[in-house]
């Protein structure tokens, strides 16, 4: 059992409010639904991680996709660096032990590959896993300080340097964590799929049967 | 506890509800033992044998009975339950999600004063909730005005330097009343407003 939680931060799969890059190509209602696979894909790897506490920091309600084994916090309101920042300091104050945060665009990801990057934050003092859009999909720190998060441009593709260039300046130590795809628009949903056939992900984007045209699109 | 807390809020003391973030907000649970404005709204529409869930201190199961409708409180503190008995109401001290009298023959269930937050995953409770109506049944529930954002929180009790658990609690928003009525497995979902305050049925 590691002493430490992963915090996921997602919005509830609600059509027009989540995943709304994919739209065109998917109708507003296929985006959600590849969002709730996604999230239900991101959770399931979660609730396999011997950890001590999983925390899902939502905007919106939870829905039949939440396995057991979750706390439900709410986001804070403002910008991504804001809820994320507020999100791991929220989780740390309900349980005072190391945060390891994720969102649900990379329904690739691996119970092994999260407790290997939570082994990797047990020997730093923050662990950083970069998106290959220039973003960043996993953060994770010893004891949260919002102020490194704050005011980090969001959605660039120099997000992930001006996040990592602060945790260098901030802390002792920074571990790696793989560079993943995360998924923002359908090139992108492709991708993940091929990668991660067994995921509900992919058999959801398999079932929407996109012509194979469409996804080369950015 | 929850209870203890909630039972020192009910004779009065200055118990804040605190969030994960640290805000906090006065309790007053005292305003849930004198009638509040629309309350009418609930008591009008409860037609057959009610189950008031979270009843509190009874507000509304006493005034129920007293109108001759049958009507069954459930709380999980017992103090609450204590002053819905000596109000001359029918009261017992239960979880929603345990044994409930009566399951499967409800004609109402009473959701007031922000219950449909309880357990903090109203889908799982209106499902629940759902078990125990009769066929036909309805819920009548108090919901958060259209444009507030629908949310799970982690909250706890506390009195000065008295602290209660952590606890989920949600707040479902009318704008969103329809949807979950719908996953949960209701057929026929609609919302009003009056007095202040918003109110859905389901059935």
């Amino acid at each position: 059992m590691i002493d430490a939680q992963i915090v996921v931060i997602a919005k509830e799969p609600v059509a027009g409010r989540a995943k709304t890059r994919l739209t065109p190509p998917y109708s507003p209602a296929q985006a959600a639904q590849l969002a709730a696979s996604a999230l239900e894909d991101t959770l399931r790897a979660v609730a396999q991680v011997p950890v001590r506490h999983r925390v899902l920091a939502l905007d919106g309600l939870p829905g039949s996709w939440l396995p057991p084994g979750f706390v439900v916090i709410s986001q804070r309101h403002g910008g991504l660096d804001e809820r994320i920042a507020g999100a791991m300091a929220d989780a740390h104050r309900l349980h005072p032990v190391p945060v390891m945060l994720i969102g649900m665009d990379t329904p690739q990801v691996t119970p092994e590959l999260l407790t290997s990057s939570m082994e990797t934050l047990a020997e730093h003092d923050a662990v950083y896993g970069p998106a290959a859009d220039g973003g960043f999909w996993l953060y994770g720190r010893r004891v949260p300080d919002p102020a490194t998060m704050l005011g980090v441009p969001m959605s660039r593709p120099d997000t992930g340097t001006v996040l990592l260039h602060r945790l260098r300046r901030e802390c002792r130590s920074v571990g790696l964590a793989p560079e993943l795809v995360d998924v923002d628009t359908a090139a992108d949903a492709a991708l993940v799929a091929a990668e991660a056939p067994w995921s509900r992900f992919a058999a959801m984007l398999e079932a929407m049967a996109l012509p194979a045209t469409a996804g080369a699109e950015r | 506890m929850i209870g203890e807390l909630y039972t020192e809020s009910l004779a009065g003391a200055a118990v804040e509800i605190e969030h994960v973030d640290g805000t906090r907000a006065p309790l007053e649970a005292t305003r849930w033992r004198e009638p509040i404005a629309g309350d009418e709204e609930l008591l009008t529409r409860c037609a057959g044998p009610t189950l008031d869930v979270g009843s509190g201190p009874g507000r509304l199961t006493v005034a129920l009975t007293r109108r001759g409708v049958p009507a069954l409180g459930i709380d999980i503190t017992p103090h609450a339950v204590h002053l819905t008995r000596r109000a001359g109401a029918q009261a017992l001290v239960r979880d929603v999600f345990g044994h409930v009298p009566g399951s499967g023959r409800w004609a109402t269930v009473l959701l007031a004063d922000g219950n449909i937050g309880i357990g903090g995953d109203p889908l799982t409770l209106l499902k629940r909730v759902r078990e125990l109506l009769r066929p036909g049944g309805w819920v009548l529930a108090d919901v958060a005005p259209p444009g507030t954002a629908s949310k799970v929180d982690r909250v706890r009790l506390r009195h000065g330097d008295e602290l209660g658990e952590w606890f989920g609690w949600a707040t479902v928003s009318a704008a969103d009343i329809a949807r979950l009525g719908v996953s949960a497995g209701f057929t026929c979902v609609d919302h009003w407003t009056r007095s202040g305050r918003w109110f859905a049925r389901l059935r």
